[in-house]
């Protein structure tokens, strides 16, 4: 599990090196994730589209977009790829006190 | 009273400048200090050992701050804890859990590193003539995450989003520390507006 973080770094800080046996040996490599926001009543809607565009590099009218479904829709799917990179992301989002969940793509 | 953030261009350098009174800034630092004590906090729970911070208790934050989070890395039961490190997986807390041992020591870190960063900026500011917060490009993100923290800390006291909402600032401690939300609200807002 999380093995990106065996050998990885969050936001550029070396984290500690994890157990051999900690990893998952089934791990899904094929598998597309994705990673979902939840709309709150406390984040701005600025804050949001600037999370979007200044960690992921979107666009503005692409974070605007993205930022208006997860206000209308309650969530959004913001980024998808590899568990790893999803992971990454999630933990990303909480860093600026976003609710993201990891999901599996449908 | 507080100034809106300016976009500045100093020389080739681009500054992000507001004003905080003495006062203001004796507030702001006193809550974010709150939140440092919140995210550096991770002991067992411990209903002996309330919080007794007299200006705390007069803004009704004593008990909002009052910090009971479970063993390393447990989810959260402490709402305001559980508001800043939320779940990583929906209905598998298997790997929520492990998500959360490898996310969120390093997540605490540097939501108290934000924090400091901002106190040692306010700091600095009630000491000056004028009392001037002055950011460059690279500390507006810090700022801003922490800004946030503290938002979503006071947002559960306060109920924001919840059906008692309204009711609740009948409450005059209530009601004294959703002034403090509304303002980091107005802040963190013109600061977002001058960033592009």
């Amino acid at each position: 599990m999380l093995p990106w973080l065996a050998h990885g770094k969050i936001n550029g800080v070396a984290t500690a090196p994890a157990e051999l046996e900690d990893l998952d040996l089934e791990y899904d490599l094929d598998a597309l994730w994705q990673c979902v926001v939840w709309d709150d009543p406390v984040n701005l809607m600025t804050y949001v589209t600037f999370v979007f565009t200044s960690y992921f590099g979107y666009s503005k009218e692409k974070a605007e977009s993205l930022m208006l479904q997860v206000h209308n829709s309650g969530r959004a799917a913001v980024s998808s790829g590899t568990r790893e990179q999803v992971e990454r992301d999630v933990a990303a989002m909480h860093s600026f006190g976003l609710w993201a969940t990891v999901e599996k793509a449908q | 009273m507080a100034r809106a953030f300016e976009r500045i261009v100093n020389h080739d350098d681009l500054i992000f400048v507001s004003e905080v009174d003495p006062a203001e800034c004796a507030i702001l630092i006193h809550a974010f200090d709150e939140l440092i004590d919140l995210l550096t906090l991770d002991t067992q729970v411990d209903e002996t050992s309330r919080g007794d911070d007299p200006i705390f208790d007069q803004l009704g934050l004593s008990e909002i701050f009052d910090q009971t989070a479970g063993a390393e890395c447990a989810e959260p039961k402490e709402p305001m804890s559980a508001r800043l490190f939320p779940p990583g997986y929906v209905g598998d807390t298997g790997q929520a859990h492990d998500f959360r041992r490898f996310t969120e020591p390093e997540l605490r870190k540097q939501k108290i590193d934000n924090a400091r960063l901002i106190n040692r900026t306010l700091a600095a500011a009630a000491g000056a003539d004028p009392p001037q917060i002055v950011l460059g490009v690279d500390e507006v993100t810090p700022w801003l995450r922490s800004i946030n923290d503290l938002r979503l800390t006071i947002a559960v006291q306060v109920g924001i989003g919840e059906p008692d909402e309204l009711d609740r600032l009948a409450n005059p401690a209530i009601q004294t520390v959703r002034e403090l939300y509304d303002f980091l609200t107005w802040w963190q807002g013109s600061l977002l507006e001058v960033l592009s």
